[in-house]
């Protein structure tokens, strides 16, 4: 669990063109998540409660649009996602 | 550049060890009580040996002949039961142009005389190598092959980016990074493929991956790929298959994919970069195989700590888990977790890997070396994936 003045970080992105950052905690809804990046960090609100190690969106994705990780394509937007939900089973697929 | 040891044939090594290496399971307590007898030596033993047929014959010839001939090995006693195994081994490697000589346990004697004839060559195996001094040489000669085992929540997002870009830095500087592990790579082979430098080499990954697939439907495992991701992984928050490789395949950095190469085979980079090597997935069975192509170094990341490293490969082991960095300190050479803790970037934890393996490239040694730990294994066909 995290608050929104816990100073760590809470997520992390590992290459510019990702859309989407991995949580390193359990994040609450609500929670202004701030998200590492090799560039500047960023911050967004999350719309889900996320288990740690999962994804969170940092921008709206699309229907059908892709998923990046790793500056990679790991999968597709089955439904439109929002910035600050969870990303995962539910809204991605191969 | 870095400071290594030239060898007659061109290669660098980043050590100068003998290596002692027992042909056969029947003589692997005389190989070891040679290598405890005398200093500078490194030990390969191994299971099986004797009526290997077909392709196991033909990977453990390609291994053995390999590990003997690793740039880091500057000349080696192979330890054998009879004189014919001796020869069959021996001339290819000395044809290579490597210092080699043969403990036959029928030629000689009782197991205390012939441990006492290879210890007195060992001796002075070493004493002649030990003359051999580090002298300047250019990053490409120099082989990292990347590793990754024991993997968690750390391992994909912290550990194997930080490694990546430590392998982009090296062959920026001319080096070349040898990837491993087929199986580890299935769901990614697309974009792998498309990394390949051309048509071929984009063929031959997908071949070497149909292959691995072949065997484990030979060894009566219809499909490999099934319940990848597992439920586990999926629990842990990995969404689909591809995420699952990329998470391996990224500590290979992101250079263009040279060339593949064969279980054992020589890796001989030309040009330098970025090459595959198929290999089956567990530790040991991958280095070897490594070892055998030519890696003088080997860069090894852990989420929740593996111990395994090559003896004649000195292999760094690295981790991104703050918990693995407190609790494994004696076998932690790099700790990059303050990738996790959002102190470091994952390039700025790359250039601390980086600089590592340039230290061990130039002699600083890792824990598995200081502890002797190191394990060979030359994989059998069909047996693991």
């Amino acid at each position: 669990m995290t608050s929104s003045n816990d100073p760590r970080i809470h997520a992390i992105k590992i290459s510019n063109s990702d859309n989407v950052a991995t949580c390193l905690q359990e994040i609450d809804v609500g929670t202004r998540v701030l998200v590492k990046s090799n560039k500047e960090d960023l911050t967004v609100t999350a719309l889900d409660s996320i288990p740690r190690g999962h994804k969170i969106a940092l921008r709206h994705i699309a229907q059908g649009n892709a998923i990046f990780k790793f500056g990679e394509i790991i999968g597709k937007a089955s439904l439109s996602i929002s910035i600050g939900c969870h990303v995962h089973s539910h809204n991605v697929v191969d | 550049m870095f400071y290594g040891f030239p060898r007659s044939n061109g290669s660098v090594g980043v050590r100068n060890t003998i290596g002692i290496i027992s042909l056969m399971d029947n003589v692997n307590g005389i190989a070891r009580r040679i290598a405890e007898n005398v200093r500078g030596t490194e030990l390969v033993t191994d299971l099986f040996g004797r009526k290997l047929i077909g392709l196991n014959h033909e990977m453990r010839l390609k291994a053995i002949y390999g590990m003997a001939t690793n740039p880091n090995i500057g000349g080696v006693i192979l330890v054998t039961l009879h004189g014919v195994s001796a020869e069959t081994f021996a001339e290819p490697i000395a044809a290579a142009g490597k210092d080699v000589e043969t403990v036959i346990y029928q030629d000689i004697g009782g197991t205390l005389r012939t441990i006492e004839r290879g210890s007195l060559i060992a001796a002075n195996m070493v004493k002649k190598v030990s003359c051999v001094q580090r002298r300047e040489q250019p990053l490409s000669s120099l082989i990292m092959g990347v590793e990754c085992g024991g993997s968690d929540f750390s391992s994909g997002i912290a550990g194997n980016p930080a490694l990546g870009h430590a392998a982009d830095l090296l062959m920026e500087a001319g080096g070349s990074v040898v990837l491993s592990e087929t199986a580890e790579i299935m769901g990614a082979e697309h974009l792998m493929a498309e990394r390949a430098v051309n048509n071929k080499v984009a063929k031959e990954i997908i071949k070497a991956i149909n292959e691995m697939e072949e065997l484990a439907q030979q060894a009566g495992v219809p499909d490999i790929r099934r319940g990848n991701p597992s439920a586990d992984n999926i629990k842990g928050g990995l969404t689909t298959l591809a995420e699952k490789s990329l998470g391996a395949v990224k500590k290979a950095g992101s250079k263009p994919l040279q060339g593949v190469i064969g279980y054992c085979e020589p890796i001989n980079p030309d040009p330098p970069g970025f090459y595959f090597m198929s290999t089956p997935s567990p530790a040991c069975e991958s280095m070897t195989g490594l070892a055998a192509g030519g890696a003088q170094i080997i860069g090894f990341n852990t989420g929740l700590g593996q111990p395994s490293a090559h003896p004649f490969v000195p292999t760094i082991k690295i981790s991104g888990n703050p918990a693995t960095a407190e609790n494994r300190p004696d076998d932690l050479d790099v700790s990059v977790s303050d990738i996790l803790t959002g102190e470091i970037s994952i390039e700025e934890g790359g250039q601390r890997i980086y600089e590592e393996i340039l230290a061990v490239a130039n002699g600083k040694a890792t824990f598995t070396e200081l502890y002797g730990t190191g394990q060979s294994t030359i994989s059998i066909a069909g047996a693991s994936f």
